[in-house]
């Protein structure tokens, strides 16, 4: 699962165990979050997020990796407009 | 009295901390938005003597990136991105290493100007050249809870989410960066 726009090395090293409540990731205007905001292509600060499925030994995306996978269906809480978790949907 | 006058003018041009002679803010002084320009012109523009469509038929290949703009200092693999990022001296310029396209070109030094409707810009120049190249009413875009620095934008209507964006120093007013970017 990758996560982008964060601050550059806010993110657990690459083997990392990972537990319910952790910090995963700080958001910031890295790539070309910007560029997007100062110019109008986008109002909010936003972090992309792409699911691949592992097929290789390493970390290299273009040689471990495959394609995209819909991020919704590993990411299932939901939250509503007050940003918080709709019950049920906890995953 | 000749005298008097000559003080009255040196004194209409103060010199500010860094020397130079002091301008209106462009902050203060220009209308908000995107210059935008045909979209013939702005596929026109060249970034140290090329263009998108130029920089785009590389691919990204090494090779091809170094027939371009001559020896690169490194490049890199990003290993959390689909990202190829070639460094040099003057600017960094990234490919997306699945679909071979430019995604960004980073310049930070005088030596890699770009061309704008025939006009040369580059690091260091003056934000008053701009106004003498591209008119007295040239935009600027400026929000200071996403940058420190005022931009000024070249775009045209109907692209595909790109754009060129020309950073200046809000203290002396000067270029220093130029960015093209495409948003994935």
């Amino acid at each position: 699962m990758q996560f982008g726009h964060l601050k550059e090395n806010s993110w657990p090293p690459n083997g990392s165990t990972i537990n319910v409540g952790d910090v995963i990731g700080i958001q910031a205007l890295s790539g070309n979050l910007e560029a997007a905001i100062l110019d109008g292509y986008t109002n909010d600060v936003h972090s992309h997020i792409i699911v691949r499925k592992r097929i290789g030994p390493g970390w290299d995306t273009g040689l471990d990796y495959g394609e995209p996978l819909n991020p919704e269906d590993f990411l299932t809480t939901k939250f509503n407009s007050n940003g918080n978790p709709i019950s049920g949907t906890d995953c | 009295m000749v005298a008097n006058i000559v003080l009255l003018t040196a004194d209409l041009y103060a010199q500010d901390k860094t020397g130079n002679s002091s301008i209106d803010n462009p902050v203060q002084t220009q209308p908000n938005g995107r210059n935008l320009i045909s979209c013939s012109a702005f596929d026109a523009i060249t970034y140290n003597g090329h263009t998108i469509s130029q920089i785009n038929a590389t691919g990204g290949i090494q090779s091809s990136v170094q027939s371009l703009w001559g020896s690169y200092t490194t490049v890199n693999e990003n290993d959390t991105s689909p990202e190829r990022l070639f460094m040099f001296d003057e600017a960094k310029v990234a490919f997306n290493t699945e679909t071979g396209r430019l995604t960004t070109i980073e310049i930070s030094n005088y030596h890699w100007p770009v061309v704008i409707l025939g006009k040369e810009i580059k690091v260091g120049d003056q934000f008053n050249k701009l106004k003498q190249e591209f008119g007295s009413n040239i935009k600027i875009i400026y929000k200071p809870a996403i940058s420190d620095r005022y931009v000024v934008s070249f775009n045209c209507s109907g692209n595909d989410y790109d754009g060129l964006l020309i950073y200046f120093n809000p203290a002396s007013h000067e270029v220093d960066e130029i960015k093209y970017y495409k948003i994935p």
